[in-house]
């Protein structure tokens, strides 16, 4: 074997070793992959957990943050580190005024994944998690319906004993 | 009269015109103006000056007085590197220096280290005296590394196949008559070939339960790699500092891993992951820094003698970590070089162990680096150096030198004052959280007179950093304790009631400014008490563990605590709360003091020492063991249930997100480009870690000049329109596409340009 093939098979051998694993990858997971609140009363509010994983090698500064309905929308926890493959989880609690829009509605968590300090162009890896739910009327409550029907009763027998007397 | 009643900056402002004025050969009616100019200022000082608190200018950009800077290098003598050559030959190594004074001749002690020991330190056999007449600042020493080829001195094989040579310099000081000493090594192959040598390290640091970072120095660029469970690691670079990240070990487990230098396995250590159940303990010591005594006691800034002693017998008594609360050199240097160098000593102590268990720095008064300007007296008017391209602070050389959690500190208190990064940080370790805090940020000696910080004052952001870690630990159902560790205490007992978190109770008449008038600074306990208050409030912290007084003390503290110079206590301190006080590592000793809570007091112990915290569940026991091997102290911290007395299973399941992204790199640089041309391209790899098909755009974040908007070109097009669909891929999650990013630089840019862009993985 030449020399020649002997120095280009060491720098390949050398590339190879290099690049088996680098080892500052930045990287963040997210589940589910939608939050689905489903159907919510004006005026209620709703939790639902989001788990946060750190997928890359070194530790992270992690930023969740509610793209849309940020004023409504409460987190247990927005910002926090994570060493590599640690994760959390956080609350995600959504709180319908009572005066909502009512109808369907969707938006996102964006949860973002920063490296602890780099200079030039930083890199952040983030993933955007829907957020959806609808908002009905504040169905009234059981013991207003019961005495509302009591009371059509009470108006309908009031009135059957009045068309009996004026027979 | 008027000017005392001002505000000590306005008064220095003042003093120094009327004395420019007065001096300056100035014309008569410049004087007049500048003095009714001085009428002006006066004025409006008198209306500002009740503005200021009893802090003054603490927290306000430094105000370098117009005066001329001094060195202060106490403990300096090498400059530059030791250059070592070897002939080869004759089978001999010449080590070359400088030192800062002429010195007589050095004496050089060498030898081999010991490949059986675990704990490797060095073998000292032979030593050389330097041939120099006189004194003289250019040294040259030669040893004969050859003898220890003959079979009476091999005791590593050394004859075939060379091996790692240590030495020591030991340099004669004539100006304060003691000697310091300054340690090496290089490495020979079986020809007498210099090679590369780790000259610092490894350090294996961050254990978590399924990573570390391991760290380490080399005389010569090298390339560099980690090799442990099958798999290998390397930070993809040539240089002599390497840092690299291991994932994907198992908890609770212990790790072999191979050292690679260029290739070639250099050595073999091993550590122990996180473990799986809240069993196990840990070491804690402070005030390493350089003590009395000579010898190895005053060795580069540090008391290596003692330094090395405790961390090899913390580590021979089971600690899975150790954290160290500062003063771990003598400091107090206006020179890098020397700063560095003091905090590579400290390293070169405690490598030996640090290559097995990792060890968490926190910083201390003396780890200060400054700007000292000369006001005729003997230390002048002390400023923490401000990071800015030529200099570097102390806490950014601190951060380069040790790897500690980096991620999540608070931010700097002003514009001008330095990182918090890796000085002010927390883990969590089985069912604890251990909180660094930082009582010696961006100190000045005169805070409330030139800006700055005061000695032992816990700012603003690191306070709110401080509570919110705390409350999210109050809150976090796995975190069962909390330990908090810091320089500075809280309640002084022997040594440093004048300063620390006390200030002789911030009385006017225990305290004056940098003029001598009295100052309050009742303001210290003021912050103290809201410090404390949250620590005690929170219920979760067992011990705050201080240093800075060269001693050992434990007392509890609470709500029937005297902790103000009436006696009086305070009933926001709810919870009892331990307060350890164990600055016993090296430093000259302090003796008991009286102070309001003197009678709290439970055990006192006057000299070198350090501490060993057992963790079992809910448990918490410590023991206090001086340099004599004698526990000096042992006691329960917290009753609970202990690990043991449960059985568990453990189950572990690695569950991969539904979205996720892992980007193979964390920053791009793209080198030097001119103005108006383009860059080279970076492949920007983007894997898909989860669980589902994503598709991948791009947002530029944090770009304050706005260049990396228009400049950054992704797969030759913008930012915004950057759309690339990565399937997943459910056999092994490592799917991946690569981006191709480059720079159009627009012809007006210049300069160096930070900024953040993001991958944004949303599914399909």
């Amino acid at each position: 074997m030449n020399k020649k093939a002997v120095i280009l098979a060491a720098i390949a051998l050398l590339v190879i070793a290099t690049h088996v694993q680098t080892a500052s990858a930045l990287g963040v997971g997210a589940s589910p992959d939608i939050i689905d609140y489903g159907v919510l009363d004006a005026g209620d509010g709703s939790a639902k957990s989001l788990y946060v994983i750190n997928t890359g090698s070194e530790v992270e500064k992690i930023v969740v943050v509610a793209e849309t309905f940020e004023d409504i929308t409460e987190l247990s926890a927005s910002e926090f580190a994570l060493n590599p493959k640690e994760s959390r989880l956080i609350n995600v609690t959504m709180a319908i005024p009572s005066d909502f829009e009512v109808g369907d509605h969707s938006g996102s968590l964006l949860i973002t994944g920063f490296p602890g300090a780099s200079t030039g162009l930083g890199i952040g890896a983030s993933v955007r998690i829907p957020v959806e739910f609808s908002v009905e009327e504040k169905s009234p409550p059981l013991m207003a319906i019961g005495i509302a029907i009591i009371g059509c009763v009470c108006v309908m027998i009031i009135l059957l004993t009045y068309i009996r007397r004026l027979k | 009269m008027v000017i005392e009643s001002l505000s000590p900056c306005c008064r220095l402002l003042i003093r120094r015109s009327i004395t420019s004025i007065n001096r300056g050969g100035m014309t008569t009616m410049n004087r007049t103006y500048m003095k009714n100019g001085l009428i002006a200022i006066l004025v409006m000082a008198v209306l500002v000056s009740p503005v200021c608190t009893q802090a003054g200018n603490l927290g306000h950009d430094p105000m370098y007085p117009a005066l001329p800077q001094k060195d202060a290098t106490p403990d300096y003598l090498l400059v530059d590197e030791v250059d070592v050559t070897v002939d080869a030959g004759a089978k001999e190594a010449t080590l070359q220096f400088d030192t800062l004074l002429a010195t007589p001749g050095a004496k050089v002690y060498y030898g081999l280290y010991v490949p059986e020991q675990e704990i490797q330190v060095p073998q000292y056999r032979r030593s050389t005296t330097e041939d120099l007449t006189g004194e003289s600042a250019s040294h040259s020493a030669t040893i004969n590394i050859g003898k220890f080829e003959g079979a009476r001195y091999d005791i590593c094989n050394f004859g075939e196949d060379g091996g790692v040579i240590c030495y020591r310099i030991e340099l004669y000081n004539p100006e304060v008559a003691s000697s310091v000493f300054y340690d090496g090594r290089f490495r020979v192959d079986g020809d007498y070939n210099l090679v590369p040598c780790i000259i610092e390290g490894p350090f294996v640091d961050l254990v978590t339960t399924g990573g570390a970072v391991i760290s380490w120095k080399t005389d010569v660029p090298t390339t560099a790699a980690v090799e442990i469970d099958g798999g290998s690691y390397t930070d993809g670079a040539s240089g002599t500092s390497h840092k690299i990240a291991i994932t994907g070990l198992s908890r609770g487990t212990g790790y072999e891993y191979d050292v690679l230098v260029d290739g070639v396995n250099y050595a073999t250590y091993h550590f122990t992951t996180e473990p799986a159940s809240p069993k196990f303990e840990f070491a804690i010591m402070s005030d390493s820094r350089a003590g009395v005594g000579g010898g190895e006691r005053s060795f580069a800034g540090v008391n290596y003698h003692k330094l090395g002693r405790f961390t090899i017998d913390a580590y021979q008594n089971g600690a899975d970590f150790v954290v160290f609360s500062g003063d771990l050199v003598n400091g107090y240097t206006t020179s890098m070089d020397d700063y560095h160098r003091q905090l590579e000593a400290w390293k070169d102590a405690t490598e030996q162990v640090g290559c097995y268990i990792p060890i968490y720095e926190v910083m201390g008064n003396h780890e200060a680096l400054l700007d000292v300007y000369d006001d005729g007296s003997k230390y002048g008017i002390e400023f923490d150096k401000q990071d800015d391209g030529a200099n570097k602070s102390a806490e950014t050389i601190f951060a380069e030198e040790f790897v500690n959690p980096a991620g999540g500190s608070p931010d700097p208190e002003n514009t001008t004052a330095p990182s918090y990064a890796e000085n002010v940080y927390y883990f969590d370790y089985g069912n604890t959280r251990v909180i660094a805090f930082n009582t010696n940020y961006w100190w000045c000696s005169h805070p409330e007179d030139f800006g700055g910080n005061l000695e032992g004052y816990v700012m603003d952001n690191q306070l709110a950093w401080i509570k919110d870690v705390l409350d999210d630990a109050r809150d976090d159902s796995t975190i069962e304790h909390i330990f908090m560790f810091a320089h500075e205490p809280a309640f002084p007992n022997g040594g440093h009631l004048h300063d620390a978190q006390w200030y002789n109770g911030g009385e006017s008449s225990e305290n004056e400014d940098y003029y001598g008038n009295p100052l309050d600074r009742t303001y210290v306990i003021e912050r103290r008490d809201e410090l404390w208050g949250a620590i005690s409030q929170n219920g979760k912290v067992v011990a705050v563990l201080f240093g800075d007084e060269h001693n050992y003390n434990r007392m509890s503290i609470d709500d029937e605590t005297p902790v103000y110079l009436d006696g009086s206590t305070n009933p926001n301190f709810t919870n009892p709360v331990w307060q350890i006080i164990t600055g016993g590592a090296g430093a000259p000793f302090y003796a008991q003091q009286d102070t309001p809570w003197s009678g709290d007091v439970e055990s006192f112990y006057p000299s070198k020492h350090y501490c060993m915290i057992s963790v079992d569940g809910g448990e918490v026991s410590l023991k206090a063991i001086s340099d004599s091997g004698e526990v000096v102290d042992e006691c329960v911290l917290r009753e609970g249930t202990p690990a043991g007395d449960t059985s568990t299973t453990e189950l572990s399941a690695n569950v991969v997100p539904a979205i996720s992204i892992t980007v193979e790199t964390s920053a791009l640089d793209f080198g030097m480009v001119g103005a108006g041309l383009n860059s080279a391209t970076s492949q920007i790899r983007i894997v898909n870690s989860g669980t589902h098909n994503v598709v991948v755009t791009a947002e530029i974040g944090a770009d304050e000049s706005g260049f990396y908007d228009g400049a950054l070109r992704l797969n030759g097009g913008s930012v915004d329109g950057l759309s690339v669909g990565v399937p997943a891929d459910v056999t092994d999650f490592e799917y991946a596409e690569d981006v191709a990013a480059s720079l159009e630089v627009p012809e007006w840019a210049g300069g160096e340009y930070d900024g953040t862009v993001l991958f944004v993985a949303e599914g399909i």
